[in-house]
């Protein structure tokens, strides 16, 4: 009696686990229908994500990186454009949320700018880090770059190159650099007489020595070019109508070796040398 | 005195016997299996993301571990009724209570030290399996000090499942008032954050706002007691601060303890 009832149990049992695996298999279908619809990454407004967050905002920072990487990475396999608002959206929460999170920062930096051309919203996001971040030059960096290669907005590159050499001194140059570009010279030159003030080593100053004299000497004609320019109502070219109209008594010798002239393109005073010390069969 | 030390010793030892400590070694276990493997998808940060989530981990274990074991404690003993025999032993209330709370700081202690121990060598391991890793700043003073105001969190939790437990007559009532405190407290600064925004002032109704600023003077800041951005970003931490964080969860729990005795000693069982 009691092998009978233990058999209708296992019949019992044998039948639930047919009708399991029937179901089971039709929520996998189901699942997989609706994911291949895409366009579900929905991400709650940012103010309700920060407060149901809790104590896990780090966590949840990360995971939404993780998540924009993941599928950044589905959609660059199978070449179809990802939604790129969606990306910079859930990566704006990311650094919300923790705004210490250099990998949502460096992917932001590496996705938005070449591929989605999204070069304001990165800066946004880039400037949140830099208030965070006070002790890492990548950020400032980046944004340098950003308002030099995309923005072409020269002024605001050394503006941000000058804040990541301020952690990072080997950046000095660039900042320098682009304060010239940026027709801030007088900028530049300070730059380089501070640092010729800190720096001991007597090999270094010489060398800051001379680039201070080649950026003076632009400078010199730069003030030239613009009397010249205010005088006739064009620009001095060649450059030595500067001394046939006695403006200058003579044009400045560029320390490098090279000669200054005047690009019209740029608007700015530019040299041969561009800077560098130049090599022997270069200044023929 | 000596009542007391023995039910917390009590309290402690039906911890272990609970096999509450040995999941917790089970989950710590876990923990140092799957932390390498989940922030080894980061980028540039791998061992602060293990950091990160280790601490994440070791404060939502020690959440659970509170709440259900703090609700079984005197909810418990209410609901199945074996409070009956307790009272009519020679042991005061207050002692009774005050005993099973310090055992359960015990028990809250040793997990939270197990846990801290097998995050460290979990990180540890991670920093050293990934060393290109350029931005390893982990502040391990910090670790030690993220874990103890983790641990003074569950303390308080612990005090407020007490409290609820005295009023309460069904072991689920605590259970579910604790989680809504958690809830509250985790999120109150964030809250009063946006309302103080202009987006924050329009949205919410007038009287949601005065609401939640009075709230916010009656729940614990719990985003106070979280350090584990100054853990994995090596940010200053000012002693003063934590001076006063300790002594503000002090009077919170002894606040809270207090009425939760004055409400049990007015309770009548029978």
């Amino acid at each position: 009696m009691s092998s009978l009832k233990s058999y209708s149990y296992i019949m019992i049992l044998l039948l639930l686990i047919t009708g399991y695996t029937f179901s089971f298999q039709q929520v996998k279908l189901y699942r997989e229908r609706f994911k291949r619809k895409e366009s579900v990454h929905y991400l709650p407004q940012i103010e309700i994500l920060n407060i149901l967050s809790l104590d896990y905002k780090g966590l949840v920072s990360k995971l939404l990186f993780f998540k924009t990487l993941v599928y950044y990475g589905e959609h660059m396999d199978s070449r179809i454009m990802p939604d790129w608002k969606w990306i910079y959206q859930a990566l704006n929460a990311s650094t919300i949320l923790d705004p210490y999170n250099i990998d949502s920062y460096y992917f932001t930096q590496a996705v938005l700018t070449w591929d989605a051309n999204l070069i304001k919203e990165t800066n946004l996001i880039l400037e949140r880090g830099e208030k965070y971040r006070a002790w890492d030059f990548y950020i400032p960096f980046f944004m340098g770059f950003n308002y030099f290669y995309f923005l072409k907005d020269n002024k605001n590159a050394a503006l941000h190159f000058d804040r990541a050499a301020r952690i990072n001194p080997t950046l000095i140059d660039y900042a320098i650099r682009f304060h010239y570009k940026a027709n801030e010279i007088p900028i530049a030159i300070s730059i380089l007489k501070k640092m010729y003030d800190d720096i001991k080593n007597e090999d270094i100053r010489s060398q800051i020595m001379q680039r201070i004299n080649a950026y003076e000497n632009a400078f010199i004609l730069e003030k030239a070019v613009r009397q010249y320019e205010d005088k006739f109502h064009e620009l001095p070219e060649p450059i030595e109508k500067l001394i046939e109209e006695g403006i200058l008594s003579q044009i400045p010798q560029d320390p490098y070796g090279g000669k200054y002239y005047f690009d019209k393109k740029e608007n700015i005073i530019k040299t041969t040398s561009n800077f560098r010390m130049m090599k022997k069969n270069e200044s023929n | 005195m000596k009542n007391v030390l023995l039910l917390s010793y009590i309290t402690l030892k039906g911890g272990i016997r609970d096999r509450t400590l040995f999941g917790i070694f089970i989950l710590a276990l876990a923990l140092i299996l799957s932390i390498p493997l989940l922030s080894s998808f980061s980028m540039r940060q791998v061992a602060v993301v293990a950091c990160d989530f280790s601490l994440s981990i070791a404060s939502f274990i020690g959440l659970l571990l509170t709440i259900f074991v703090g609700n079984n404690l005197i909810a418990k003993d209410i609901d199945r009724r074996s409070i009956y025999t307790i009272i009519s032993l020679p042991i005061k209330r207050t002692e009774y209570l005050i005993g099973k709370f310090i055992g359960l700081i015990l028990l809250l202690f040793i997990s939270i030290i197990i846990l801290s121990i097998f995050s460290f060598i979990a990180v540890y391991f991670t920093g050293i399996l990934y060393p290109q890793e350029i931005n390893f700043t982990i502040s391990w003073l910090n670790f030690i000090i993220a874990n103890i105001f983790i641990f003074f969190k569950l303390v308080i939790i612990a005090s407020v499942v007490f409290l609820f437990s005295t009023v309460a007559t069904s072991s689920f009532l605590p259970l579910a008032l604790t989680i809504i405190f958690y809830f509250v407290s985790e999120s109150i600064e964030e809250v009063k954050a946006f309302i103080e925004t202009t987006t924050g002032k329009e949205r919410v109704s007038l009287p949601v706002i005065y609401v939640a600023k009075f709230v916010f003077y009656i729940f614990p800041n719990f985003e106070a007691f979280n350090f584990k951005q100054h853990t994995i970003y090596s940010l200053s931490v000012s002693p003063i601060n934590l001076f006063y964080l300790a002594s503000f969860s002090l009077f919170y729990t002894s606040i809270i303890i207090i009425i939760a005795i004055l409400s049990f000693q007015k309770r009548e069982f029978i």
